[in-house]
């Protein structure tokens, strides 16, 4: 039995550590220190998880491939799939407050070291992406907080826009250089 | 320099001059011009060699259908072959040069090949190089490689950027001629979301290359003016220099973009497009009428003449004669006359002709009568008529009837009709889903026609969308009836009547062929090589078809066509390739520790798209395989450190989790205590192996399941298989973890001494109280949250500690720097699998799709007989379970100096190697460092009971055989004392 503390302390280390590449009025970065919370409805929770999120976020759940907000918009819910929601939000006490707020309407993972995000917002966002990704993200079409599934050069990426000209990408932790090369180049290239 | 055929007008810009190069001579054109209508400017008719009999060629057509003038551009690694000179759009600077010559374009030595041609008729080579046997692939086939093909690559890297993208819209109009405008204009008015695309760098189409009008103003004036009006609209967008060259399933069009934004921007870029509806008009590509010495430089189409004048300011010739079957033939005379050219007379086949439309002055016309000769070598001298008559001129304009342009419309399957109107094929009744035709592309005659289908197109399209339609009534435009009388081929021809000008392919060929009994036109085509090529035969299918149906005795709709496959024109591999090259050619993954293993030195291997270290070179070692024998060595002596975060990780949740992994795994699952972990085999419906790997219980309704690295989406996707589809109501949660955790297994005797270092105080590493095949979540390094798991893939004390991934980096390092007292060493995939080797594990080899429990020394497992599982009815069939069938063993030389190899097949001593004496193969190999000579692993027959038994294994690839000792697989500790030490 060990009963003092080691000696030893690990430091996090971000996928992208302090990644940023602007062209014009265009900047793609990382986004770091993002909490990402997968809740998983369990069978016949749905309503009640509902109910949870609506008393403790002020939010509606919404429909899959859509996001929710906080009215503060400090928090996003994603509709991710049948009956599994992301949580998305920048508190440290995310998932702890997550756990006392939904209680057992949700089961929780937390995701935040599973993914990467990057931003990307600018004028040039839309075009950027339009050569990677076969969604339609014309304004009319993929409206703001809308997300979808896709990939970007074989990567999986799942796409939100947050606003005008500005959106997210999210995919996984371990090709997250390959995919802002991938990205950082297109800008250029598009810029 | 002088350019003495340019005229004034047209639609360039005379006002500024470009220079460029064309075989090292410097001329001079106009923004606005072609590579083509600037030589064409300066007389330069003579560009090219023929393909076959090397005859000299010049500029033909004046669109992407031309067959000969296919020239080199740019120069050194930026060349690019085989370039049509009448699609460049010409820049400044810009270098051409002639191709497919021996010595200079002017007397080109292959040009005996002419004299030849006798010998070297269609289908010669089938026949010709017969004999001797060996000569073929030695010498005949070399031989014609280097004659054959035309331009060359640089054979050096391309260095010009390329890219691909996506691309949206309601309505994608193809062509932005006049039908294509129209439907523009009405859809992009509704409000609907409309692509224009276009090859050419200016909107209007054959309206920029005619005199005609439209609402009273020159048609390139409306062109242009309608233009301007889509551009202000925000939901069209207007694609120049972009051909759709392919027609795909669900509205979805390949089209390729040419750009000249810069050297380091994408010069073209591949566009996928997905529209609702497609409107094609792609307007119609003239064809000739066959002659003998029909190819000669200055013989070209009407149309093209009649558009070097009126769009590019260029006479292409200072007497012309115009040989025609139809109306459209006069409107060349016309045009030209009006631009002040000589036109020596128009030839009409039909002995009938019903009166122009337009007042042609003094015009020469000759009805009745036909083209039976020519001559003049580089540039046409003189023609001779069939009434004997000799005319001296220097460009004969032929216009043989127009050819609707029908091939995307048969990229799904649809065969193209036949029109007696047009004496052509115009798209039949089986089009791609969504698609319409308009203009000359749906066989309009008359400009008025073309405008009112694109109008009635393109309001049909968006009508079927949901927009209303906003744009009912087309412009005016004088309209004049065409005629046409088919008049394909002269009779009786003296010497050869060139079809197809790019492959050289005669009207000998055609008979040649039919002869030979390749009668059907899909025969025909690859017999003679018409059609084929970067013009697939625009200009010359029509004539070949209506020689094959002479030759049949049959009609052209009954000899059909040949089937129109994408691309529609050329399609560079650079544009393909898009930017997937160097480091964007595909994604890697990295594990955690990668840039920690990077600056040790560590040697990478990829594995699917992962980066893993595979040895850890130390200072003085010279062949990976001392590093990895020290990485084995160490580690089962002392401690070693493996990054395995790229193993599989899936969470799975909820209340039917342990039925639901009773139900996936052909073990029993349920009654796995929390707290501990269990190794899983997985199997396919068909009672193979699938997958293996641990599954660790965290909660009730909590596991993690760990997959093997190569397996994992494979298992997630199986997973959520069963999970949707076969138990839909069983209440489970699946999520890969996979890259959430970094995973580092340690293991050898000190492993435990060294996590002592590591994790935080009231967790108890001991024996008793964390034994064998348990698991625990707990903090390490003050407070960060883990995982553990007691479990052993080396055969050795072990574990694998988990950590959220931002902490993987960091936890190497602490791994390193707190076992270094203890001599920890890294260790990478070769040693980790030298490792599971002697410790009899099986991996990817032994795993291979093929090989069911029993055959793998698991067939205990599968013994449940009260549930079900998925594999278990398939899993107890005889061939997984038969006597006979192979089961995995361990093997060593019977010669320790021996070397193994896997793939090497297991014969008897006295057996010779043949399919039947086969008794099973090698799967892995590997050097032991442990016991000092290579091992393997393999299936041979009845091996549990040959244990001690010598056969052969037999490598035919490698031509190698060793004899070799069947043992247990499991060679090192075969009691797994150290595991559970």
């Amino acid at each position: 039995m060990v009963d003092t503390l080691p000696q030893y302390r690990l430091n996090a280390r971000d996928a992208l550590p302090g990644f940023v590449c602007t062209v014009g009025d265009t900047t793609l970065r990382a986004i770091a220190d993002l909490r990402i919370i997968s809740l998983a409805v369990p069978a016949d929770r749905q309503t009640a998880f509902e109910r949870a999120i609506q008393t403790s976020y002020h939010m509606a759940a919404p429909r899959i491939g859509h996001a929710a907000v906080t009215p503060d918009q400090g928090i996003r819910l994603i509709g991710a799939a049948a009956e599994h929601y992301l949580l998305l939000g920048a508190a440290e006490d995310l998932p702890l407050h997550a756990v006392s707020a939904l209680g057992d309407t949700a089961l929780l993972t937390d995701q935040s070291d599973n993914w990467v995000i990057l931003s990307l917002s600018g004028t040039l966002s839309r075009y950027v992406l339009s050569r990677f990704c076969m969604l339609d993200l014309h304004p009319d079409v993929f409206l703001l907080y809308q997300y979808a599934s896709t990939r970007i050069e074989h990567i999986t990426a799942h796409i939100m826009r947050i606003g005008e000209n500005h959106y997210t990408i999210q995919s996984p932790r371990s090709s997250a250089e390959s995919l802002a090369h991938a990205l950082e180049n297109a800008l250029k290239l598009v810029g | 320099m002088n350019a003495p055929n340019r005229l004034r007008s047209g639609l360039i810009d005379h006002s500024q001059t470009l220079r460029f190069t064309f075989n090292g001579r410097t001329f001079t054109g106009h923004p606005g011009d072609t590579l083509a209508s600037a030589l064409l400017a300066h007389d330069i008719h003579h560009v090219a060699r023929s393909f076959k009999y090397h005859r000299p060629r010049g500029t033909f057509s004046a669109g992407p259908e031309e067959p000969n003038a296919l020239l080199t551009i740019g120069s050194g690694a930026h060349r690019r072959p085989n370039t049509r000179a009448t699609t460049v759009e010409l820049i400044d600077g810009l270098i051409a040069t002639s191709q497919h010559h021996r010595g200079p374009l002017r007397l080109d030595p292959m040009a005996i090949n002419d004299w030849l041609a006798p010998f070297i008729g269609a289908g010669f080579y089938y026949k010709t190089f017969m004999w001797p046997r060996s000569f073929w692939e030695r010498l005949y086939e070399p031989l014609i490689r280097h004659s054959a093909g035309l331009g060359a690559l640089s054979g050096e890297p391309d260095p010009d950027c390329y890219d691909t993208g996506y691309l949206h819209c309601d309505v994608l109009i193809i062509g932005a001629g006049g039908a294509g405008l129209m439907a523009a204009l009405a859809a992009g008015r509704s409000g609907a979301r409309v692509i224009v695309a276009d090859e050419d760098y200016l909107t209007g189409g054959r309206l920029n290359a005619e005199t005609m009008t439209v609402d009273e103003c020159p048609g390139s004036d409306w062109a242009a003016t309608v233009t301007a009006q889509l551009q202000s609209l925000p939901n069209v967008q207007i694609m120049l220099r972009t051909t759709v060259f392919g027609a795909y399933d669900h509205g979805i069009y390949g089209a390729v973009e040419h750009r000249r934004d810069g050297a380091d921007k994408p010069a073209q870029i591949l566009w996928r497009i997905y529209c609702r509806r497609a409107v094609l008009c792609s307007g119609a590509t003239e064809r000739p009428i066959a002659f003998a010495n029909n190819d000669r430089p200055g013989i070209m189409l009407a149309g093209a003449v009649r558009a070097y004048a009126n769009r590019w300011a260029v006479a292409c010739g200072r007497r012309i004669a115009i040989l025609t079957n139809n109306s459209d033939g006069y409107r060349t005379a016309k045009d030209l006359q009006a631009q002040g050219v000589a036109v020596s007379c128009v030839i009409d086949t039909r002995p009938a002709p019903p009166p122009p439309a337009d007042d042609l002055n003094d015009v020469r016309v000759i009805p009745g009568t036909w083209v039976t000769d020519t001559a003049g070598r580089r540039r046409l001298k003189r023609i001779t008529l069939s009434t004997g008559e000799r005319l001296a001129v220097d460009c004969l304009a032929v216009s043989g009837g127009w050819n609707p342009n029908v091939q995307l419309t048969c990229h799904q399957g649809g065969r193209p009709a036949w029109h007696d109107t047009i004496a052509a094929f115009a798209p039949g009744q089986s089009l791609p889903p969504g698609m319409q035709v308009a203009g000359a592309a749906q066989a309009a005659t008359s400009l008025g026609a073309v405008l009112a289908q694109g109008l009635t197109a393109g309001n049909a399209a968006i009508a079927d969308l949901g927009f209303t339609p906003r744009l009912m009534t087309p412009p005016t435009t004088p309209d004049a009836p065409f005629s046409i009388t088919p008049f394909w081929i002269t009779p009786s021809v003296k010497g050869r009547a060139w079809l197809d000008l790019q492959n050289d392919v005669t009207h000998k060929d055609i008979a040649i062929a039919h002869a030979e009994g390749f009668r059907t036109v899909e025969h025909l085509k690859r017999y003679t090589t018409l059609g084929m090529g970067t013009d697939q035969g625009k200009t010359a299918n029509g004539l070949a078809l209506a020689l094959l149906a002479q030759h049949n005795g049959t009609t052209i709709p009954a000899v059909g066509t040949t089937v129109f496959r994408p691309p529609y024109t050329p399609v560079t591999i650079g544009a393909l390739g898009g930017r997937t090259r160097g480091k964007q050619f595909k994604p890697l993954r990295l594990p955690p520790s990668h840039h920690w293993a990077k600056a040790q030195g560590a040697a990478f291997i990829e594995a699917g798209l992962w980066l893993r270290a595979r040895w850890f070179p130390k200072p003085g070692e010279t062949h990976w395989r001392q590093s990895v024998n020290r990485e084995v060595t160490q580690t089962r002596t002392a401690v070693g450190v493996c990054d395995v975060s790229t193993l599989g990780k899936i969470d799975i949740q909820g209340r039917d989790a342990p039925a639901f992994l009773e139900f996936v795994y052909a073990n029993r699952f349920a009654n796995l205590p929390v707290g501990k972990v269990r190794y899983g085999l997985m199997l396919r419906e068909d009672g193979t192996v699938m997958d293996d790997g641990t599954t660790a219980r965290l909660s009730e309704t909590r596991f993690i399941m760990t997959t093997t690295t190569a397996k994992a989406a494979e298992v997630f996707r199986h997973l959520e298989f069963v999970r949707q589809c076969l138990r839909p109501t069983w209440d489970v949660h699946l999520l890969s973890v996979t890259d959430a955790w970094a995973q580092y297994a340690v293991a050898g005797p000190q492993a435990r001494t060294l996590l002592q270092q590591l994790v935080d105080p009231g967790f108890d590493l001991s024996n008793a109280a964390f034994p064998f095949m348990a698991c625990a979540e707990l903090t390490l390094c003050a407070g960060t949250p883990a995982r553990l798991f007691r479990v052993s893939f080396s055969g050795e004390l072990a574990y694998e500690v988990a950590v959220p991934a931002r902490y993987g980096d960091s936890l190497m390092r602490v791994l390193m720097q707190a076992g270094e007292p203890w001599g920890v060493t890294a260790y990478g995939t070769e040693a980790l699998n030298v490792m599971r080797l002697e410790k009899g594990h099986a991996t990817g080899g032994e795993l291979n799709g093929q090989t069911g429990a029993h055959q793998l020394g698991l067939g205990a497992l599968l013994a449940r007989k009260h549930s079900d599982f998925i594999g278990k009815t398939l899993s107890a069939r005889p061939g997984l379970n038969g006597p006979d069938v192979p089961r995995l063993m361990g093997f060593f030389p019977v010669e320790t100096r021996d070397t193994l190899t896997a793939g090497a097949h297991f014969i008897a001593i006295d057996d010779t190697a043949t399919l039947d004496n086969d008794q099973g193969w090698m799967s892995s190999v590997a050097y032991s460092p442990t016991l000092g000579h290579d091992i393997g692993l393999g299936f041979i027959r009845r091996g549990a009971e040959r244990q001690g038994d010598i056969v052969r294994a037999v490598d035919a690839v490698r031509a190698k055989e060793v004899r070799v000792r069947i043992v247990p697989p499991t060679m090192i500790d075969p009691e797994g004392a150290r595991l559970r030490g």
